[in-house]
């Protein structure tokens, strides 16, 4: 499953229309953004509700990832594919809001540690699950590794630059996540 | 449920969710407009301009047959791909862009002609080719911020 996990952002390779798409938009054309914005909602809400498993949590940081998006459009060189630096900066959104919010609960409760968060979510075992709803119900930290490496294509040192854990940390994390879906869902 | 019964699942999860509500209204509101205004290398071709025009006066005098380095025909094959590259697109630039572009270019290359005659004189002159080397540099970084900017 590992090597085999496609490239991130495998599913928004820029065509020919992308980027005279990107270019427009470059010099402000909203309409091309808008364009832009259609093509890519769908993976990268897909991102920001698995990363967060809260629907309203995903849909305000879908709009955070486009406006973040538009700002740093002009600098965007064409170095790699467009949907591959707009996936990247995605994650670097959903994840940048995760830390300052994290942040700003240890401070007002000051917490030792993000261990403490890291309780599974409650779920009811009497409904059954699918794999959606398991993956929401994982540990914020298990999730997240099992989102970017097994459904995104990352590696783990890709996911530990990104997160700020040790390379170690993320095997462990997706071991773990990988460990608790089977449980929940082979019950 | 094994790992590769795991691993087939996770497989078929759809990679593209539409959200249940339409956030474009959202996005639009939030997004400033692009400014407006002088292209940002103009600063930089101006100083450029200063800078060769002045040594311009000084080589002017200086007459022989160029015999460019072989840093300069490096420089000089990079800047004509990167000239190819603004002509397969001639209208992504707006003609006051390019006019100005062109003015620049005549400025430099006038300074880069003066220095090759300067080096064909003498061979040695180390100040000529720092020059010459420093005046491709300045002509190819110009060349390269205008490929970067925003087309129309």
């Amino acid at each position: 499953m590992v090597d085999d996990a496609p490239s991130p952002g495998d599913n928004l390779r820029v065509d020919a229309g992308q980027s005279d798409l990107v270019r427009r938009a470059q010099t402000g054309d909203t309409d091309a953004f808008g364009q832009l914005y259609r093509q890519h909602v769908g993976r990268v809400y897909a991102l920001c509700l698995r990363l967060e498993a809260d629907v309203a949590r995903a849909e305000e940081l879908v709009q955070d990832v486009f406006v973040r998006v538009w700002e740093r459009l002009p600098g965007f060189r064409g170095e790699s594919a467009f949907g591959t630096w707009l996936h990247r900066l995605a994650v670097n959104v959903v994840l940048g809001d995760r830390r300052a919010a994290w942040r700003r609960e240890r401070r007002v409760f000051a917490v030792e540690s993000p261990e403490v968060h890291e309780t599974p979510r409650d779920v009811d075992p009497a409904l059954a699950l699918d794999l959606e709803t398991a993956i929401a119900a994982l540990p914020p930290g298990a999730r997240t590794v099992l989102v970017l490496h097994d459904l995104e294509g990352y590696q783990h040192a890709e996911i530990a630059v990104m997160t700020g854990i040790a390379e170690g940390t993320s095997k462990a994390q997706l071991f773990r996540a990988r460990r608790l879906l089977r449980e929940r869902l082979g019950a | 449920m094994n790992d590769e019964e795991l691993t087939r699942r996770l497989g078929e999860l759809p990679r593209s969710i539409e959200p249940p509500h339409d956030l474009w209204p959202g996005i639009t509101a939030r997004l400033a407009p692009r400014r407006r205004g002088l292209p940002r290398w103009l600063p930089l071709a101006a100083a450029i301009a200063l800078v060769v025009g002045g040594l311009s006066v000084w080589w002017v005098a200086r007459r022989a047959t160029p015999t460019p380095s072989p840093v300069a025909v490096q420089a000089q094959d990079e800047a004509a791909d990167l000239l190819v590259a603004l002509e397969r697109d001639p209208g992504a630039l707006a003609p006051a862009t390019i006019a100005a572009l062109r003015q620049n270019l005549a400025v430099i290359d006038s300074a880069i002609a003066d220095s090759r005659r300067a080096l064909a004189r003498d061979a040695g002159d180390a100040t000529a080719d720092r020059w010459l080397r420093a005046v491709q540099r300045q002509r190819l970084d110009l060349l390269r911020q205008v490929i970067r900017l925003p087309r129309s």
